[in-house]
């Protein structure tokens, strides 16, 4: 059964017991109430037409000798006090009575007190309330009654009754479907919550429910909203993983082949072939620069490897980031023939990382430096600083616009027999790009093919 | 679900199927129906009735303080058995109208009421309107609303009648057939006829529902001088009126009366009675100038007869719904001109016969009974404003009186019970010295002296004083 029904079947079953006590509570008390006021009267009433007609008649019937005479009296005093509702027997003798009952077989009052004696209940289909007590005059016992039809109060008692029980059955029926509305309403964002969470387990990891007011239910979308978004984060976070892991293998097992090769090619020729000592030293520094490369790949994967961690940044003066690159860079510039010119203007310290930015620059540096051909003239690489901004320019060979849009994915190289060939492992822009965004930077290109190229970071 | 609607509908239903096995009756006679099985019970059948013996006359005296009650009355006993019977107060039937009307419009024109025309209701409500303008006077004992609030319903009820005035009213001449009206008070029919001229006017009012009092049929011949009255009326013995013109035409009227009327009736008692005014009441006596005869009849059952009161009184029994029901009363005053006047009350048709023969009890023993209960009826306990109050039984018979079906107290319906009925006067003397004959027969009311009425009336078969008043 669903949780709707079941809070409203219970909500209801005690809306209808509290109704149902309540309204028999109040009818035992208003049927007790108007009972004993009935009955109240009726012995008032016969109280009162006893003591007037004993009264009478012991008054009149002292002097009387004849019995018709006394009989006659008694009647008449009966009468004078009595309606319809009197009733005077004397022994099995009904001197006045204006009903069909006998009430002596039903209201038998001790004929040795005053006391009256009352009976309530049915009679011949219908209710009938009997007070009668004894009184005496002279000689003779009378039996005083009052016979009071009251089958108008059990109906009125029973039209109350129904009219309670409609009304609760109304009430419970109109509580129990405003109920089940209420409750429909309330649990339905579970019921899209519900939906919602099927959703994403079947890979919608971007399904959010809508979320309004401020109770328990509104609190468990904004907690589920949560919740997805940091599922649909980490997921993204280790699908990204996941997808840099693969590259990393990818890249590393693509990457390595071609140096551990020729490591290992030059290792069997130092091994087995009869070399000649310049032979040999080419061979030794083959394996060194395929080592130095190797080393050089690991090193920029595992940098971006850990920019996933966070970065720790700290204020850095951009003309002590440029010399610092300046210097690192030098050996492979001058070994290419390259200039590097540094102009800082006006640049405030920034909050980077020095290391990282080191890294980023350099790359963009080298790549600059790697742009020109062996045969080219004022081959130079201009790295510049200004207000929250670094710029890498050269004038070599350019980046196509079908090559820009995919420069800086890893391993990618716009002609990757010159980029192996100049030691490019083409992930030298990813990790630019991935420290640019570690940064929060934005990165952006300008290039021609032949005229050159401007790589611009913009904090 | 299902399961647990299916348990509380069988539930609910079983508590509803449950009652108590109702009682076995235990149904006994009310008082009347054991009275009337006492009744019922015959010594002999009806040829062979002897009736109850009584005295010639009974006579009684007693005083209580300044009440005193006197009895040298005549005891009359039908030679015929009391029967029991059933009646019911359905006024008069159209053949008997018929039969009086032709013989007391002696041939004359009596017209219908005259139906208000449109022309006539505008004229009436202009003029009211007048009136409510105008205001009352200053010297009116009511205030300016109770004026307008009475003028105002005035006009309501012409505009009312308004709607359903004709043009013109051209007088109509009744031949006797009743109009059928509804009584504003049941919403049933009742049967009225009206009609009069200058000298003569019939009124019969029937409620043949019976659920209305006051049935009546009256008759009037104007005169043009003073009217009779029973400020010295006498009663005569009609024995000794045998030789005398007047008695004889006015028992000749009387019973060309009583055969229209058809039902069996007989003279009960005869007064001579002038046209003198009310006596020495106000100290001034005057000379009569005309007489006639007062003739009150009795109705007949079997050859019985049946209680009567002019006075027409009946009280109304706080501790019960009942209509007040008179008991009938048939008078004719008929002078040397004819008859002057026929006022026929409370009549009744009699309808099934419960006992031709009733069981009475002796004399003797009702003796006992008014004897006790006449002081106890006319005591002076809460008439402390009267300074004397004289009973005195004239006559005593043995009737039939009314007395209504029990536990009925929508309809006018009733037994005629054989009762020792006791006739007689009230004077009555106030505190203040007025001294005036009235009749309270059992202290239904005060008026002026009308003649003897009943006084007393016990049940003949128990002896149960009986009120002919309330009819119980």
């Amino acid at each position: 059964m669903k949780l709707r029904h079941r809070i409203s079947l219970l909500a209801g079953a005690v809306l209808l017991l509290v109704l149902l006590i309540c309204a028999g509570v109040l009818l035992l008390y208003a049927r007790r109430t108007i009972l004993t006021l009935t009955e109240d009267q009726a012995r008032n009433k016969q109280s009162a037409l006893a003591a007037s007609f004993a009264s009478m008649a012991r008054y009149y019937a002292a002097d009387t000798d004849s019995d018709a005479a006394r009989e006659s009296l008694i009647r008449y005093c009966f009468a004078r006090f009595a309606d319809q509702e009197g009733v005077l027997l004397r022994g099995d003798d009904i001197l006045y009575s204006s009903v069909s009952v006998n009430p002596g077989e039903y209201a038998q009052p001790d004929k040795q007190s005053v006391a009256a004696a009352l009976f309530r209940g049915p009679v011949d289909g219908r209710q009938l309330l009997i007070v009668a007590s004894y009184e005496w005059v002279q000689a003779d016992t009378y039996y005083v009654g009052l016979v009071r039809d009251i089958t108008e109060v059990y109906d009125a008692i029973g039209r109350l009754t129904r009219l309670f029980l409609l009304v609760c059955g109304l009430g419970v029926g109109l509580g129990m479907g405003l109920l089940f509305f209420v409750v429909k309403r309330s649990t339905a964002p579970l019921s899209r919550l519900t939906a919602a969470t099927g959703e994403i387990a079947a890979g919608a990891y971007d399904k959010r429910v809508a979320v309004s007011g401020r109770d328990e239910v509104s609190d468990l979308g904004r907690s589920f909203n949560q919740m997805a978004e940091a599922v649909e984060n980490r997921i993204d976070a280790l699908t990204a993983q996941n997808e840099r892991q693969r590259l990393f293998i990818g890249g590393v097992s693509h990457e390595f082949k071609t140096p551990l090769a020729a490591i290992g090619l030059h290792g069997e020729l130092l091994e087995n072939a009869k070399l000649s000592p310049a032979e040999r030293a080419d061979s030794l520094r083959h394996i060194r620069r395929s080592g130095a490369y190797m080393n050089r790949m690991i090193q920029s994967l595992m940098e971006l490897l850990l920019l996933d961690q966070g970065i720790e940044k700290e204020e850095t003066e951009p003309a002590a980031l440029l010399s610092a690159v300046a210097e690192a860079a030098r050996d492979g510039l001058s070994a290419r023939g390259v200039t590097l010119i540094t102009v800082c203007e006006d640049a405030a310290p920034l909050p980077l990382n020095p290391t990282l930015m080191t890294s980023l620059l350099l790359n963009l540096v080298e790549n600059g430096a790697r742009s020109y051909d062996p045969e080219d003239r004022n081959k130079t690489v201009t790295l510049r600083a200004t207000d929250r901004c670094f710029e890498v320019s050269d004038r070599g060979r350019g980046i196509p616009a079908q090559a820009q849009k995919h420069i800086f994915e890893p391993f990618y190289r716009v002609d990757k027999a010159r980029s192996r060939k100049q030691g490019g492992s083409g992930l030298g822009l990813a990790l630019v790009k991935a420290i640019a965004d570690a940064h929060g930077a934005a990165l952006s290109l300008d290039s021609q093919p032949g005229r050159g190229t401007t790589f611009r970071i913009t904090f | 679900m299902r399961k647990l609607c299916i348990f509380i509908l069988i539930f609910l239903l079983v508590c509803v199927g449950c009652q108590p096995t109702p009682e076995e009756p235990l149904i006994v006679p009310k008082d009347q129906e054991l009275m009337l099985e006492k009744a019922a019970a015959t010594q002999a059948p009806a040829e062979v009735y002897t009736p109850p013996a009584a005295p010639e006359r009974w006579t009684f005296d007693q005083e209580n303080g300044n009440f005193t009650y006197h009895a040298d009355a005549a005891v009359s006993v039908p030679a015929v058995p009391l029967p029991t019977v059933w009646v019911r107060a359905e006024g008069v039937p159209q053949g008997t109208v018929y039969r009086l009307f032709r013989l007391l419009s002696q041939g004359e024109g009596l017209k219908l009421p005259h139906v208000q025309t449109k022309a006539e209701i505008e004229e009436n409500i202009r003029a009211y309107t007048e009136l409510l303008e105008k205001g009352p006077d200053q010297d009116a004992d009511m205030s300016k609303e109770e004026y307008d609030e009475g003028l105002l319903q005035e006009i309501e009820y012409l505009k009312e009648a308004y709607e359903t005035a004709p043009e013109t009213s051209p007088d109509r001449v009744s031949d006797g057939t009743y109009e059928v009206e509804t009584s504003g008070k049941t919403g049933t029919d009742m049967l009225v006829l009206s009609a009069s001229n200058l000298n003569r006017e019939i009124s019969v009012h029937s409620f043949p529902q019976a659920d209305e009092r006051s049935s009546f049929a009256y008759y009037r011949h104007l005169r043009g001088r003073s009217d009779y009255s029973m400020a010295n009326a006498r009663r005569m013995d009609a024995a000794a009126m045998q030789d005398d013109p007047l008695y004889q035409k006015t028992m000749g009227q009387v019973q060309a009366v009583l055969e229209a009327i058809g039902d069996p009736f007989e003279v009960a008692v005869i007064y001579l009675i002038d046209d003198a005014a009310y006596g020495n009441v106000d100290g001034i006596v005057h000379d009569a100038e005309h007489r006639a005869l007062c003739v009150d009849c009795r109705r007949l059952v079997n050859g019985a007869p049946a209680a009567y009161d002019v006075s027409g009184a009946a009280r109304k029994d706080p501790k019960s719904y009942a209509i007040p029901w008179p008991v009938e009363s048939l008078r004719l005053i008929v002078d040397e001109e004819g008859i002057v006047s026929v006022n026929w009350k409370n009549m009744v048709t009699v309808l099934e016969t419960v006992s031709p023969v009733t069981n009475l009890l002796p004399f003797d023993q009702i003796a006992a009974v008014a004897e006790k209960m006449l002081p106890i009826l006319y005591n002076p306990t809460g008439w402390e404003d009267l300074k004397s109050l004289n009973i005195d039984i004239s006559h005593v018979g043995l009737e039939l009186i009314r007395i209504r079906e029990q536990n009925n107290t929508a309809e006018l319906k009733g037994l005629l019970v054989p009762a020792w009925v006791f006739y007689g006067t009230i004077q009555m003397t106030e505190a203040s010295g007025f001294q005036d004959y009235a009749n309270y027969g059992l202290k239904s009311g005060y008026d002026h002296y009308r003649g003897e009425e009943i006084l007393l009336c016990l049940n003949a078969v128990d002896g149960s004083v009986i009120d002919p008043l309330l009819g119980y």
